[in-house]
């Protein structure tokens, strides 16, 4: 379920300014390792914006660590049976107003549907570690994106990275955005690898939700990216210093652009190929840390 | 005990290890290196076999063979493949029998043509090519696909498809993953993806029985030693390296990470009995991985 203002999947074309946030951590309310304040407390120390604590099956208070410069969003990772998939689905829900539980007799259906009904958006997390490919969620409505990279997943499983299945959904079901998030356990030095920075006239709940369902964000592991502008003939990038600038697209419809000996890119002109259905970006700097554009239909 | 000769499970079986690249271009299609300068190349850097892999046509290369040096006949294929829209990528080695392929077939027909002439074909570059494992679903015939194509990776940021090979095996069943330069002399990507093949002779015979077999590993770096199944664990030892993850079906593997500064040369993995498959991967400090073909569990 996406927005359908202006500039969808675009958030360089927003007023405003950037905001960091992680989408998906645990505490000891659930299976993580640290106790709320903990937890809470170094996403605050450390300059995030904001953060949706997402316990198992229940939504934790966090009211009490906002600050103006902090936002906390209502979170919860639901999970159930999925036919569909024959094993266990999970569901981000973040941005609820008044859900404090889910239910594991909650078809994944129904637990997004309430999710939306009670205000807040759906995220597929980890799509990769679940066994879900673009087909599993091409039958599922109404979630604003999947989790391109989650931290915990890259730790434990390697089975972080699912940009193969987006492309997929992309290529043939459809657009949604993509999401980097720690899904911080306290366990595995999952934390701080993986976050969406989010474009927003300021920061506040709403705005934040509407950013997330207009794909108004970026998803981080680091690298800064400042600019994508997508013209019928091209498509320019500005960025951080990098080693790689990917332009992705449908299938073999896309290029990539590598800084050459000793020096970093900031930027490409990329000629466009045609025929491209979507065009997305990464960028990879030195250290091998990645950052993911939304895609825009073209 | 390690059961010498299982399939996808070179460890352990008599012979020694091959290096060779099974997808390669020439200028008898889109590469910009001639067929000599292609060949010369790979054997000035040590490799045992080469397949030349040009589009639509198989090229000559029996007169570059030495006693160290093997060249196998191959082709890439091409054709409509409905399930995708597109034309499909189809790598096939030890052909015989036909001069030039016909973009008139379709897929099984292509696979067939190959195997008839008691060869292989694997897919090429799945992500690259948007095909996945649902693609593959109920094609026969076909020993593996490419977990990793180097210029795919190098061009397009589509080298790897260890998404779609997870896919496969956790949807369809076992299939093997190759790691291919798929060189065209065009993008620097030559001299990154390989297989290590376990054979008693380099011969074409025998390097085709053995991609059969799966008794091959595939790498873009780093070397295997050892992976042992012993019933209730696995027992990895390799080079040195940053990572050694064991991958099953959905969140039944591990990853084990070396410690800051340092590397990891052995793994010990208790099995659970639920992974259904298990195929390791290694990645070095230079981001280079490698990766087994998977046991069925």
């Amino acid at each position: 379920m996406h927005g359908d203002g202006a500039h969808l999947g675009d958030p360089f074309k927003v007023d405003g300014a950037w905001y960091r946030g992680n989408l998906h951590m645990h505490s000891t309310a659930s299976d993580g390792a640290w106790p709320v304040e903990r937890a809470v407390g170094w996403y605050r120390e450390r300059g995030y914006h904001f953060i949706a604590l997402t316990d198992h099956r229940v939504v934790t208070d966090t009211a009490r660590f906002r600050t103006p410069e902090f936002v906390t969003l209502a979170g919860i990772e639901m999970d159930g049976f999925d036919p569909a998939l024959d094993s266990r689905y999970y569901l981000l829900g973040v941005g609820m107003r008044r859900m404090q539980a889910s239910s594991t007799e909650w078809s994944r259906e129904e637990a997004g549907q309430r999710v939306r009904d009670d205000g807040g958006v759906v995220i597929v997390p980890h799509p990769y570690w679940i066994g879900w490919n673009a087909r599993h969620l091409a039958g599922m409505a109404g979630f604003v994106g999947l989790e391109v990279f989650n931290s915990v997943c890259e730790r434990t499983q390697a089975k972080g990275d699912a940009g193969a299945i987006w492309d997929d959904y992309l290529d043939n079901h459809g657009l949604t955005w993509g999401l980097a998030a720690d899904d911080a356990h306290w366990k595995y030095q999952e934390e701080g690898r993986g976050w969406v920075m989010v474009r927003a006239p300021e920061l506040a709940p709403d705005r934040l939700l509407h950013a997330l369902r207009q794909g108004h964000f970026y998803a981080s592991q680091g690298p800064a990216i400042v600019d994508v502008r997508i013209s019928p003939d091209t498509v320019d990038v500005a960025c951080s210093p990098v080693r790689r600038i990917s332009v992705l697209a449908a299938r073999m419809r896309g290029r990539t652009y590598w800084a050459q000996d000793g020096s970093a890119l900031t930027g490409i002109a990329h000629a466009r190929l045609g025929a491209e259905k979507y065009l997305r970006v990464e960028v990879e700097d030195t250290q091998g840390r990645r950052a993911w554009t939304n895609p825009q239909r073209v | 005990m390690t059961a010498g000769g299982h399939p996808g499970d070179p460890f352990g079986i008599p012979g020694r290890w091959y290096k060779g690249n099974l997808h390669t271009h020439s200028t008898n299609s889109d590469g910009a290196k001639s067929p000599a300068d292609a060949v010369a190349w790979y054997q000035d850097q040590g490799y045992d076999f080469l397949a030349l892999t040009d589009h639509r046509v198989l090229t000559d290369t029996s007169g570059f063979r030495r006693a160290d040096f093997l060249t196998i006949p191959g082709m890439e294929l091409h054709g409509p493949d409905p399930t995708t829209g597109e034309n499909y990528h189809i790598v096939g080695l030890g052909i015989t029998s036909f001069e030039r392929s016909n973009d008139a077939w379709l897929r099984e027909e292509a696979i067939a043509r190959v195997n008839g002439d008691g060869g292989i074909a694997f897919m090429g570059h799945p992500y690259w090519l948007g095909q996945t494992a649902a693609h593959l679903q109920g094609l026969t015939g076909f020993v593996g696909l490419e977990v990793f194509n180097s210029v795919c990776d190098v061009h397009r940021a589509k080298g790897f498809s260890n998404e779609t090979w997870d896919a496969y095996l956790l949807e369809q069943g076992l299939t093997w993953g190759l790691a291919t330069d798929d060189s065209h002399w065009k993008y620097a990507e030559e001299g990154r993806g390989w297989v290590m093949v376990r054979a008693s002779d380099l011969s074409v015979v025998g390097v085709l029985a053995a991609l059969r077999k799966g008794h091959f590993y595939s790498t873009m770096g780093p070397a295997f030693e050892d992976v042992r199944f012993d019933g209730s664990q696995v027992i990895v030892r390799c080079a040195p390296v940053r990572r050694i993850s064991v991958m099953a079906a959905r969140a039944k593997g591990a990853n084990a990470r070396a410690p800051a500064g340092g590397a990891l040369t052995e793994l010990v993995h208790p099995l659970k009995g639920v992974e259904r498959y298990v195929r390791i991967e290694i990645e070095d400090h230079q981001g280079r991985v490698a990766w087994t073909n998977p046991r069925a569990l």
